[in-house]
């Protein structure tokens, strides 16, 4: 599998790319800042960018701008972003586009090297991979301007922020220390609530967070 | 043009000079007939000579500077028509008198005396008929023109019916005319002197209409030359009263002379109003203080007993009553003449008094200056500004004005000691002529003026705190920007980075799974993540750098998503605003909700942020046991901040009542 690295910190490309060698990805590029990207991706046509949010030179949202310009290439390389911060609000305009391959981490997550690397595969094939934390954020940021009627209770937003780090109704179950099928009828009414047919399972699940995520914003 | 214009400026001095000639031929004969030095002040040859020796000069001056005033020829005429007179008294003197039959023509000289006195009368009319212009008022006043034509019509007949009379005869006081010819002579003088004062009273009456109706320039000219009228004739008559006052009949020529000049070349130079005001309010002083002390001195004698040696008492009496009673009497006067004689600038100078007194007692704002003087003044577009230390110009408000301009119409008048003005007035160049008015008035607002600029520099020193406390404020908004994005960038990454390689050698099975080290790796890597989680809720409430990219909207959203559905949002601001009010903005939401969650624990907070057209307003509310003060430090630099901005905090806290803190910030 092939991937760029973009990140203004050399610690964290040399580690990055030490992880993801190890596991047996190619680095086909490994870039400070997103200028050249463009003309990288055309010549090396990575599976994946892996990129950091804030850079030089004004330490904003460089990487978002970077990300919706890899977004509009046909076909366009998965895209995962990593950020020190909740920077979500920056991000909101990508997750409006309902196609996979876009993925958003916050930086220490990397730390458990068996879940980045299973993201990076993710966003790779065309998944999705969401940071609790941003899940949680983006719902939050989004939960004052959603449609009266659509709005989700707080236990179903709970529900369908655990939802979106990918943990299973059994795992969620666990977490809220309730029966399994409480968490289902949870689940099954936050999928009518997006409008969203009940069975399907896993792509289904991060499809719901997206869903409603840009029903909030429309 | 050129050349008659030149033509007849010569002629003017070609005529004065020969005035001045004819005055020393005059002397010249007077003095060997026995003039001296005090029949010449005493008597009328004196003024006479004087008359005719320098008013043509006045009147060549007029010509010269004036072309077209025929005004001036008629001040040139006056001395040679005065100095025929002049001149056929002294030869017929000499030649019937002093040395019967030593000179020849004492026949044609005591004709031209007899008749003399008319040959001036049709030029009294005309000055105050011209005066200042050399022309009637209107045609309907040119009319009165007719009178010297007749004045002229009747000198020529007199001089036709006394022909035959011609002789020592006519040198008495009244000499005898026989028949008819005698008697159509006289008819004829008087004839001409009637028509000369009717001619006089008409040019009068021009000129009191002249002062009623002709803009402010012509009526100041014509004020000057009624003072001068006025004043000449108050001499005159003084001069008859007897031999040691008889000199100011001179003095009252040259004085008038004086006023006619002044008035023709100068009137913007002195103040005519203040001049006659003055002299109206010391006048009737005069006469009151004459009679009072008059009154006093002979009661005070009849009293004190009448007797010659006790008169000293009498006379230190009355000067003290006089002494005493003088300065309340002279505001009395000086008030009843202002009334009576200059409405306008006593109510303008009254009006601006009275706000003075305001100012003084604080009950009006000395910013309200500019107003009143631009109402009494009567011009809209007046401009007041002051000069501040660092000598830049600033108006009643503080704000930094442009010098006002100065062109035909507008000037400039600088009030303070003249090497260092604190206050300029721009003003309608117009008011000049309005008498004394602008310069009353701006003396009456001179302490007004003064507090009015000791208020704008205060404003300005306002501003200036106001200016470098938001400096401050949003220096330290940077100073944090800063901080938070050297954590972001250096020690953060550096954690992140460096966990990472642990992760990765552990990963790669440098150290044995299981080991100690191992262990100690792993304990290393959750202490390295809690770092950075700590250094990331710091960053977060040091000034979030989603406020700069994103604004207060997504900046208070995600504050709020902090508390996790404890706090209901009810609004955000719509668009951007500076960086420091949104950073203040977020400051009050950030500090209020954590009072409201720490304090009220289990009630329901509610934060509304909302933009209206001139101000944001952010309201922080809960109902919660209520009781909060601003005493707090949080609250305390808040409430700094806030000011900072030109903003307002307050705190509604009652006890069991909930808190609302409600912050009001400008915005552009």
């Amino acid at each position: 599998m092939r991937v760029i690295v973009v990140d203004d910190s050399a610690l964290i490309r040399e580690g990055l790319a030490r992880i993801l060698v190890d596991d047996g990805m190619e680095i086909v590029a490994a870039l400070s800042s997103a200028d050249d990207l463009a003309v990288v991706v055309d010549r090396t046509m990575p599976d994946v960018v892996i990129l950091d949010i804030r850079m030089a030179p004004d330490f904003t949202d460089e990487g978002i701008q970077a990300a919706h310009a890899l977004r509009a290439r046909r076909p366009s390389p998965g895209v995962l972003l990593l950020s020190q911060h909740l920077d979500t609000h920056l991000a909101w305009e990508l997750f409006r586009d309902d196609r996979g391959g876009l993925g958003y981490l916050l930086k220490d997550r990397v730390l458990d090297i068996d879940d980045f690397l299973a993201s990076v595969r993710r966003v790779a094939s065309g998944g999705t991979a969401l940071d609790p934390q941003v899940v949680k954020q983006l719902v939050s940021l989004s939960r004052p301007v959603a449609r009266l009627g659509r709005t989700l209770s707080d236990r179903e937003q709970e529900v369908l922020g655990l939802m979106a780090e990918g943990l299973t109704n059994a795992a969620i179950a666990e977490r809220l220390i309730v029966g399994l099928r409480t968490v289902e009828t949870h689940v099954n009414r936050v999928f009518a609530k997006l409008g969203l047919p009940p069975e399907g399972q896993e792509h289904r699940r991060v499809a719901a967070v997206l869903a409603f995520l840009r029903d909030a914003s429309n | 043009m050129r050349s008659s214009r030149t033509a007849s400026t010569t002629l003017s001095w070609v005529v004065s000079t020969a005035s001045v000639a004819l005055a020393g031929a005059v002397l010249a004969v007077a003095l060997h007939d026995g003039l001296t030095w005090a029949r010449f002040l005493h008597e009328p040859i004196g003024f006479s000579l004087v008359l005719v020796a320098t008013m043509p000069v006045l009147g060549a001056f007029v010509v010269t500077r004036h072309s077209g005033n025929r005004l001036g020829w008629v001040f040139c005429l006056i001395g040679p028509l005065r100095g025929i007179q002049l001149l056929a008294d002294v030869w017929a003197h000499h030649a019937y008198v002093v040395s019967p039959r030593s000179w020849p023509g004492g026949s044609v000289a005591s004709l031209l005396f007899f008749v003399g006195p008319v040959f001036v009368l049709p030029t009294a009319p005309l000055m105050a008929l011209w005066f200042p212009d050399g022309r009637a008022p209107s045609n309907r006043w040119a009319r009165v023109e007719i009178a010297p034509a007749l004045v002229v019509v009747f000198l020529v007949g007199t001089l036709a019916f006394v022909w035959p009379f011609r002789g020592p005869q006519l040198l008495s006081d009244s000499p005898t005319l026989g028949g008819w010819r005698g008697t159509l002579a006289q008819a004829c003088v008087a004839a001409a002197v009637i028509a000369a004062i009717a001619g006089f009273f008409a040019g009068f009456a021009s000129l009191i209409a002249r002062l009623r109706r002709a803009e402010p320039a012509v009526r100041a000219q014509v004020k000057w030359f009624l003072f001068g009228i006025g004043t000449a004739f108050a001499l005159n008559v003084t001069g008859d009263f007897g031999y040691t006052v008889a000199p100011l009949r001179v003095v009252a020529v040259l004085v008038f002379e004086v006023f006619i000049a002044v008035a023709i070349e100068r009137y913007r130079l002195w103040e005519i109003d203040r001049l006659i005001n003055r002299t109206l309010v010391y006048g009737t002083l005069t006469l009151i203080a004459a009679a009072m002390y008059a009154c006093a001195a002979i009661s005070i004698g009849l009293v004190v007993g009448g007797a010659g040696a006790r008169s000293g008492f009498a006379i230190a009496g009355a000067t003290l009553l006089l002494a005493m009673l003088f300065a309340p009497a002279r505001r009395r006067v000086q008030l009843a003449v202002d009334r009576r004689f200059d409405r306008r600038r006593f109510d303008a100078v009254a009006r601006v008094r009275r706000f003075a007194d305001r100012v003084g007692h604080d009950t009006s704002d000395p910013a309200e200056l500019h107003g009143l003087l631009a109402e009494v003044l009567r011009d809209p577009d007046l401009v007041v500004c002051f000069a501040t230390s660092t000598g830049s110009l600033i108006d009643g408000e503080g704000t930094e004005v442009e010098r006002p301009a100065e062109d035909e119409h507008r000037a400039l008048v600088a009030i303070g000691n003249a090497a260092e003005p604190f206050a300029w007035v721009g003003h309608r160049r117009s008011l000049y002529s309005d008498g004394s008015l602008f310069v009353d008035v701006l003396r009456a607002a001179h302490s007004s003026l003064e507090y009015a600029r000791l208020r704008a520099e205060l404003c300005v020193q306002l501003v200036a705190v106001q200016q470098s406390r938001a400096r401050l404020v949003e220096a330290t908004d940077a100073e944090r920007r800063r901080i938070e994005r050297d954590l972001h960038d250096g020690a953060q990454q550096r954690l992140v980075a460096l966990a990472l390689r642990i992760r990765t050698e552990q990963r790669r099975r440098t150290v044995e799974p299981g080991t100690s080290v191992d262990l100690v790796l792993s304990a290393a890597v959750d202490e390295l993540q809690a770092a950075v989680a700590e250094l990331r809720s710091l960053t977060q409430g040091m000034l979030p750098s989603i406020l700069t990219s994103g604004g207060t909207g997504p900046a208070l959203r995600e504050l709020v998503g902090r508390y996790d559905g404890r706090v209901r949002l009810d609004g955000v601001p719509g668009h951007r605003h500076s960086a420091m009010i949104e950073a203040t903005v977020w400051f009050v939401a950030s500090e209020g909700l954590a009072n409201s969650t720490k304090h009220a624990a289990d009630a329901r907070v509610t934060l509304v942020a909302k933009c209206y057209d001139e101000m944001v307003r952010v309201v922080v509310c809960d109902d919660g046991p209520g009781g909060a003060t601003l005493g707090g430090t949080g609250l305390r630099g808040l409430v700094d901040r806030v000011d900072a901005c030109g903003g307002r905090l307050t705190l509604r806290s009652p006890v069991g009542g909930g808190t609302e803190l409600i912050a009001v910030l400008p915005c552009a």
